[in-house]
């Protein structure tokens, strides 16, 4: 039993991770249409931002934090304003739209291979080195932090949506475009902040990620886990990228446990299959229906 | 007469024929005044760490030759292509230097995976190739009288002196695996089995796998844990390997930890941090790069005159010595190979180096007509007090390597 809870709570650390990048991909797509194939990268930007201003510049804590939303947003809003920039004034199909992402990510993973070169980066943030042991379960102050951290981000996004007069406008656009128009919203300034707010999301995730992980150009390809896990959560449901990120995370452990180490990773996609195929859209997806 | 006559004419003939029916001496990518060189490895992707600093550390060698007047007058044209850490990058790229740009010569810079999927090309092509990061046994068995393996170490070799270290220095009564699950890690892992087995008659209590992009290894860890392991033996990369000692660390798993070459590097220590703390690791290096000794000072300063701009505190690391070490036996075997330079010429050259290191930077490298990996000999450090401090240990020799390469295949 002790091993089982183990591998939860491990499992739970990093599907924290997978479900706040996760909720980045939904909350651009959502309003945008657009799958946004640079997420990986902006994890990555983050996680170098948090090295650059924490290890290499010693800077404070919530300097770094700042730094990082600040990176995240930029960017966000710049891979933002690159795909508007397609849609409207090139009349670009989507398909075009998305390889902009990939290009967009290519670019930001050279940079970091320009600047810090390919060898691993620490960012040596721990919260105190001695694990906590609960109920036999080890985990440590760092790792309760990711989650913390994960889900107070969560919490204040749900808050922002539900009682905000601006998340609200958001939610109301992801809904209908035109109406939303109609009733005086500003649509470009709800993608742009879409935008922003999902790369805040991927920036944040890199910061969380780094110290687990350690920080390299290729780190961004966790992302693709957090993409696995929005679609088993149903591609445009928040709270089903959050059930899918901790679902993808824990499965991934308890398959590695007690099924293969070795496919791990594989297993985990795997999963994803079978999931498509008992629920296509998705654990929380409905499936619209219009009625003629 | 008559049939004398015809005799003698026929005679004559195959006389006047004989220089065209003896094979042509190849100068491909030999031009008066420079020699064509192809350069590929793994310079993005999860081996980049290692790919760029022997791609570094081989420019450093090559601009040095370059700017002392090159190699008998002519000068050398490197002509560099990335294989992504991929097999099908690895072939691209071979295929690219071998029949588009038509080179002289190869430096491999790659993993084992890539070139292994790359050997059936190199072959076919005869063009001579010298591997300076590829451990994988397949490189050089079959014997294939073009390809050499000169800085990195025989994984068979590796994997038999990390049992015998552990087996004689450590003697713990119970050792797990956990190996990288591509070729690198099985391979090694392999050998180390092999030889725990036919030497010391002990069977790990746990071989357990990860994927090489691996980012989280508790259920490996946790897995490893329930076999209660004295010694957990390492056959990964650097990031996974640093991963293991903080999660292990974490996770209450309190094994040894002894690790391939791949895995503990100069920056093996700030990655880990303290979860590193009395790790020992393989390194065929006789000096440490943070060391003061002379010789490594002296090649530290003129790396970083040559990099000015790279701003990571871990270099130069183990893969820049290796690839400036096998990069200057490349041009020692093209000067000892004459002006008048063929391939031929040029592989027989390197089958009579001898104990080359290049002022002691690393293992002496030495290569024979019928054993063409250089390396037989490393050593071990441990990490203590975030430091990293020679053992004293030194492993391997040519007559295990010799035994190896006596063995079927």
């Amino acid at each position: 039993m002790e091993l089982f809870l183990q591998q939860v709570v491990s499992g739970m650390v990093s599907g924290s991770i997978y479900a706040l990048i996760a909720i980045g991909y939904v909350i651009i797509y959502k309003a945008t249409d657009v799958v946004n194939f640079a997420q990986g990268d902006l994890v990555m930007a983050g996680a170098y931002t948090g090295i650059l201003t924490y290890s290499l510049l010693s800077l404070p804590f919530g300097v770094m934090v700042i730094a990082v939303v600040g990176v995240g947003a930029g960017l966000g809003l710049g891979v933002g304003g690159m795909v508007s920039l397609m849609l409207v004034r090139f009349q670009s199909s989507m398909v075009n739209t998305i390889i902009v992402t990939l290009a967009v990510g290519i670019v930001l993973n050279s940079t970091a291979m320009l600047i810090f070169g390919p060898n691993p980066y620490p960012l040596p943030i721990t919260f105190g080195k001695v694990p906590i042991s609960l109920w036999g379960v080890r985990i440590t102050p760092l790792s309760l932090v990711v989650i913390g951290f994960s889900a107070a981000v969560m919490v204040v996004l749900s808050g922002f949506f539900r009682f905000t007069r601006l998340g609200k406008a958001m939610r109301a656009t992801a809904q209908n475009r035109d109406a939303a128009a109609l009733m005086g919203i500003s649509v470009r300034k709800m993608f742009a902040l879409s935008w922003m707010i999902g790369g805040v999301l991927g920036a944040l995730g890199g910061m969380l990620l780094a110290p687990l992980i350690l920080a390299e150009p290729s780190m961004g390809i966790v992302a693709v886990k957090a993409f696995a896990a929005a679609i088993i959560g149903g591609f445009t449901s928040l709270p089903g990228a959050i059930i899918g990120g901790f679902v993808l995370g824990v499965l991934e452990n308890l398959a590695g446990g007690y099924m293969s180490t070795a496919f791990k990773d594989g297993i985990a996609y795997f999963a994803l299959g079978a999931i498509l195929l008992l629920k296509p859209t998705g654990f929380f997806e409905r499936r619209a229906v219009r009625r003629v | 007469m008559k049939h004398a006559k015809t005799f003698l004419t026929f005679l004559a003939l195959i006389w006047l024929a004989l220089p065209g029916l003896a094979p042509a001496a190849d100068r491909t990518g030999v031009a008066a005044d420079t020699i064509t060189i192809g350069m590929f490895g793994f310079y993005t992707g999860a081996g980049s760490f290692y790919g760029t600093g022997a791609r570094d550390g081989a420019m450093l060698a090559i601009n040095e030759i370059n700017g002392a007047g090159g190699v008998h007058g002519r000068k050398l044209k490197v002509i560099i292509e990335d294989d992504r850490s991929t097999p099908a990058g690895s072939i691209a790229a071979a295929r690219k230097l071998i029949y588009s740009d038509k080179v002289f010569a190869l430096i491999n810079q790659g993993g084992s995976n890539p070139l292994v999927a790359t050997l059936p090309i190199l072959k076919e092509s005869n063009v001579p190739v010298l591997g300076q990061m590829p451990s994988s046994p397949k490189v050089t068995r079959p014997f294939h009288r073009t390809i050499f393996r000169a800085a990195s170490f025989n994984d068979q070799l590796q994997g038999w002196l990390i049992a015998d270290f552990v087996m004689q220095h450590l003697k713990p009564s119970r050792v797990a695996i956990l190996a990288q699950s591509d070729e690198y890690g099985k391979v090694g892992a392999q050998y180390v089995i092999e030889r725990l087995q036919a030497q010391y008659k002990v069977a790990p209590v746990a071989v357990v796998e990860h994927d090489r992009d691996a980012t989280d290894l508790s259920a490996q860890v946790l897995k490893l844990k329930e076999t209660k392991p004295e010694v957990v033996i390492l056959y990964t990369y650097l990031r996974p390997g640093a991963i293991y000692l903080r999660q292990a660390k974490e996770l209450g798993l309190g094994a040894q930890v002894v690790g391939s070459v791949a895995a503990g590097q100069r920056v093996t220590v700030s990655l880990a941090g303290e979860n590193a703390e009395g790790a020992m690791f393989f390194t065929y290096l006789p000096i440490l790069e943070e060391s003061d000794n002379p010789a490594m000072v002296a090649f530290t300063k003129k790396w970083k005159a040559a990099y000015p701009n790279v701003i990571d505190p871990g270099r130069p690391a183990l893969p820049d010595i290796l690839g400036y070490v096998a990069t200057r036996l490349f041009a020692k075997a093209l000067e000892a190979a004459g002006k008048d330079l063929t391939r031929e010429g040029f592989v027989e050259a390197l089958e009579n180096v001898r104990e080359f290191s290049q002022d002691g930077l690393m293992m002496p490298i030495t290569f024979t007509s019928t054993n063409h990996d250089g390396m037989s000999q490393a050593t071990f450090f441990v990490i203590k007090g975030q430091q990293r401090q020679m053992t004293g240990v030194v492993v391997g020799g040519r007559k295990l390597l010799d035994e190896i390469n006596a063995m079927k295949q």
